[in-house]
């Protein structure tokens, strides 16, 4: 069992460790990997006539993660014109989803209805998708703030599953698996997911069976997406935030080889003083 | 898919009368061979460890709503519970999900009146905490600091808070028995806690704690039905290999299993 | 009967349609205390095996048996609009429960405020949060129903209780959240250094693994370390992000793929058994 004392003083490295890259302004460029790329692509080939849904599952706690995955995702589609769909089924995530987007419309001078729009927190989310799969505009019905979407520039021509053209689920839960079974799946619709970290290695089995096209392997598909988006050496959320997260994985490899050649030194002497 | 195809329908139904056969042999009292698994076998020697010390035991059994994971985990606190009560040992057990109070209730209930020890069961020992993850995973951090347990088990499904509760309970020098079907937090149980229990031996638990004949058949029963699978797998890998993926037999079986 | 159960209902035919269900709830439970034991199981009994009848049947039955030729819900069977109802009675059944889970909080955290036992200060904290955020939350909600345009909603997010809800739940709730996830990393930090050992060959092919599968994930990796190899080259295979990506999606796609195999397979078991009520152990009482 770890000692208090030693405890601490790797608890303080950490911190130091996230902290600096903060204060010194270092950025180091991401390298992009395949399933950005893949992601990128499938949203770069969504027709203008069909929508992008963007379902936002995530609470505070994953926020570190999620939200540059969705602010990233968000930047595309805009600064492209796709249309797209906020929601979620956990009542956060549009919340966060509204805010980030307001900001972003601003930047890219895309008013909301007329190229995205919020149809907010949906309960019951199984028989939700069940709904969207037979009708979409008729399963939603109003924004999150209880106008018609028949309103709304943006939903013209938007009705069934057809019309369409990507899902991403941006979860640190299992959502996707629901979108699979009762919407993406029946339905015959591309679907990616923007996951955390610690459930990339689930996701892998779909992408190599074709059943979903793309992901954004946590913090650092963020990154990689907005090095697509903006160019390797931008100052965005994802890659500034990347560096920190560089410099805690050096140290943990460093704390892991520092631990074990004391534990080997330890043992040579403990075998040395035994057989002396 | 929807609606089952017609393989499927047969698959489902080949499956289903393996594992009934094998369940009726095994009440016709044909003896059945299960390997030792190392976190069950280790349930006894930490509540022991906890009985020592003078100290509580936690039980969380996980995150999900009522479900077969939660049953199979629920099904493991009452085994936990007999043998607590006969060891005369507190044992806490706090849930996620409201509805999972009254059934992990009465299930204590009935085990400590099992043992003899009615009076040794305090309701207040089962405990609603939040059912927002990391409220839950606080509460059950609290609980571990200021009841000082001496065991703990984790048992069900769990999410991201998997570590924070086995780093917890090693900071309070708690023996720690995990036992998950979430392959995502296998890793963080298997740093932090002393054994853990890995996906389908999760389910063979109750089997291997109660040996009674109706579940150690149907363990018997779903291996065989694993092997069968094994082979019609290979047998499809086989025919992509050497038919190639255009072919029409790979696209009928893709179809009918799935995935066209 | 189908139809009397899921037409929507409003005013009072839905409180007294409410009050209907209740008593006919209460007078089953009634009648199920009042039957011998033995009885008692076999009604369980036989109510799980219909329940689970009907999920298995819809699935099973072919779409387009018992539906009218032509119509919209030509991917369903006759069963299939039974679903949704079925599903919403469970979820309303489940919900109940919630006013359960609360009453126990009370009562555990109750006790050591009114006895003044040690730690009636997180107790208090407790009760204060509740109290606090159900107020609130109810009045903020109370005041946005009759806000229904954007300046009015605006009007009341900038009002007293507009402004307490940020600060409970921006402020406290969300941040609170974040910050105990944000424990794990220190935890991830303390659980690798005391865990990575080399122990065995195992032990060190999978420290090996992981070192190079974290490198590949972050930027310092592929940029610093294989960043000279020239994409492209005969020997960008050994590019740290194509060893991670390769790691990650053969050999750990493998086993991810081995263990679902083997939990869906104990899943079906033990649904099995929980459906014909073959189940043992203490829960589900034993055999007769």
């Amino acid at each position: 069992m770890l000692q208090d004392r030693t405890r601490h003083v790797l608890y303080l490295l950490l911190a130091a460790a996230i902290a600096l890259p903060f204060f010194t302004g270092t950025v180091i460029p991401p390298t992009v990997g395949p399933e950005a790329k893949a992601l990128y692509k499938a949203v770069e080939a969504v027709p203008n006539n069909k929508i992008v849904i963007l379902s936002l599952e995530y609470e505070a706690g994953t926020l570190g993660e999620n939200l540059p995955q969705t602010r990233a995702l968000m930047n595309h589609l805009m600064k492209s014109g796709k249309r797209f769909a906020i929601m979620g089924f956990e009542p956060i995530g549009p919340v966060y989803g509204q805010i980030e987007a307001d900001e972003l419309a601003a930047k890219w001078h895309r008013p909301y209805g007329k190229y995205w729009v919020n149809w907010g927190y949906r309960t019951a989310y199984v028989q939700t998708l069940k709904a969207m799969a037979k009708d979409v505009a008729a399963a939603i019905r109003t924004d999150h703030r209880g106008v018609p979407l028949s309103k709304l520039p943006v939903m013209r021509g938007i009705h069934s599953p057809k019309d369409v053209g990507l899902v991403i689920d941006i979860t640190p839960s299992t959502y996707y698996e629901a979108w699979m079974a009762f919407f993406t799946g029946p339905a015959k619709v591309k679907m990616a997911v923007a996951p955390t970290a610690v459930m990339v290695s689930d996701i892998f089995p779909y992408l190599d069976s074709g059943q979903m096209v793309g992901m954004l392997k946590g913090l650092a598909g963020a990154a990689q997406y907005e090095a697509l988006v903006f160019g390797r050496t931008s100052r965005e959320r994802g890659i500034t935030w990347m560096t920190s997260v560089s410099m805690t994985h050096i140290l943990i490899i460093a704390l892991i080889i520092l631990g074990n050649a004391t534990e080997i030194i330890t043992r040579r002497r403990k075998a040395v003083g035994g057989t002396a | 898919m929807e609606h089952c195809t017609l393989a499927v329908g047969i698959l489902e139904a080949l499956v289903s009368a393996l594992i009934l056969y094998k369940i009726a042999s095994a009440r016709r009292g044909r003896s059945l061979f299960i390997r030792r698994i190392p976190g069950l076998a280790a349930i006894d020697e930490a509540v022991g460890r906890a009985t020592e010390m003078g100290r509580p035991i936690l039980f969380s059994p996980g995150m999900d709503p009522l479900s077969i994971v939660t049953l199979q985990a629920l099904a493991v606190a009452g085994y936990v519970a007999r043998t607590a009560a006969r060891y005369n040992t507190r044992l806490i057990v706090p849930v996620r999900d409201p509805a999972i109070y009254p059934i992990a209730e009465e299930i204590l209930r009935e085990a400590y009146a099992a043992e003899g020890r009615p009076e040794l069961f305090d309701p207040e020992d089962i405990r609603f905490l939040s059912d927002r993850q990391f409220a839950y995973a606080s509460g059950c951090v609290g609980i571990m600091n200021r009841e000082r347990v001496a065991a703990n088990f984790f048992f069900g499904y769990f999410y991201a808070e998997s570590l924070i509760l086995g780093e917890a309970g090693t900071q309070v020098g708690a023996l720690q028995v995990a036992g998950t079907p979430a392959t995502t937090q296998l890793p963080f149980f298997i740093v932090s806690c002393d054994y853990t229990i890995m996906a389908e031996e999760f389910y063979a638990a109750t089997a291997y704690l109660t040996r009674e004949p109706v579940l150690l058949g149907s363990l018997v029963g779903q291996d065989w039905a694993k092997v069968g699978l094994v082979v019609l797998i290979g047998v499809g890998a086989a025919l992509a290999t050497v038919l190639g993926p255009a072919s029409s037999v790979l696209r009928l079986m893709l179809t009918q299993f799935g995935g066209g | 009967m189908g139809a009397f159960i899921t037409t929507p209902r409003h005013g009072i035919q839905l409180a007294l349609f409410v009050l209907g269900s209740v008593l006919a709830f209460a007078l089953a439970m009634a009648a199920m205390h009042a039957l011998p034991t033995r009885y008692r199981r076999w009604i369980t009994v036989l109510f799980t095996f219909v329940a689970g009848l009907f999920y298995l049947a819809e699935f099973v039955i072919p779409a387009g048996v018992g539906v009218p030729a032509g119509s919209s819900r030509a991917t369903d069977n006759f069963l299939s609009k039974y679903l949704d109802p079925v599903g919403n009675a469970s979820a309303i059944i489940f919900a109940v429960a919630v006013g359960m889970g609360i009453l126990n909080l009370a009562r555990v955290n109750g006790a050591p405020l009114l006895r003044g036992r040690p730690g009636w200060q997180n107790s208090l904290a407790f009760f204060a949060g509740l109290i606090a955020m159900t107020v609130v939350g109810l009045t903020r909600w109370h005041a946005m129903l009759g806000a229904t345009t954007p300046a009015a909603r605006r009007a009341v997010e900038a009002a007293l209780v507009g402004r307490l809800y940020h600060l409970l739940f921006d402020g406290f709730y969300s941040n609170l959240g974040g910050t105990v996830f944000a424990l794990l990393a220190f935890y991830i930090v303390s659980a690798s250094y005391r865990a990575f050992r080399l122990r065995s060959r195992e032990a060190t092919l999978m420290m090996v693994t992981a070192f190079i599968v974290m490198l590949g994930n972050v930027p310092v990796g592929p940029t610093y370390l294989t960043g000279w190899i020239p994409e492209g080259h005969w020997f960008s295979f050994a590019k740290v992000e194509h060893v991670s990506d390769w790691i990650m999606s053969v050999p750990n796609m493998a086993a991810q793929r081995a263990l679902i195999f083997g939990i869906m397979m104990g899943v079906i078991a033990m649904s099995l058994r929980v459906w014909l009520s073959l189940e043992r152990g203490h829960f589900f009482g034993q055999e007769d």
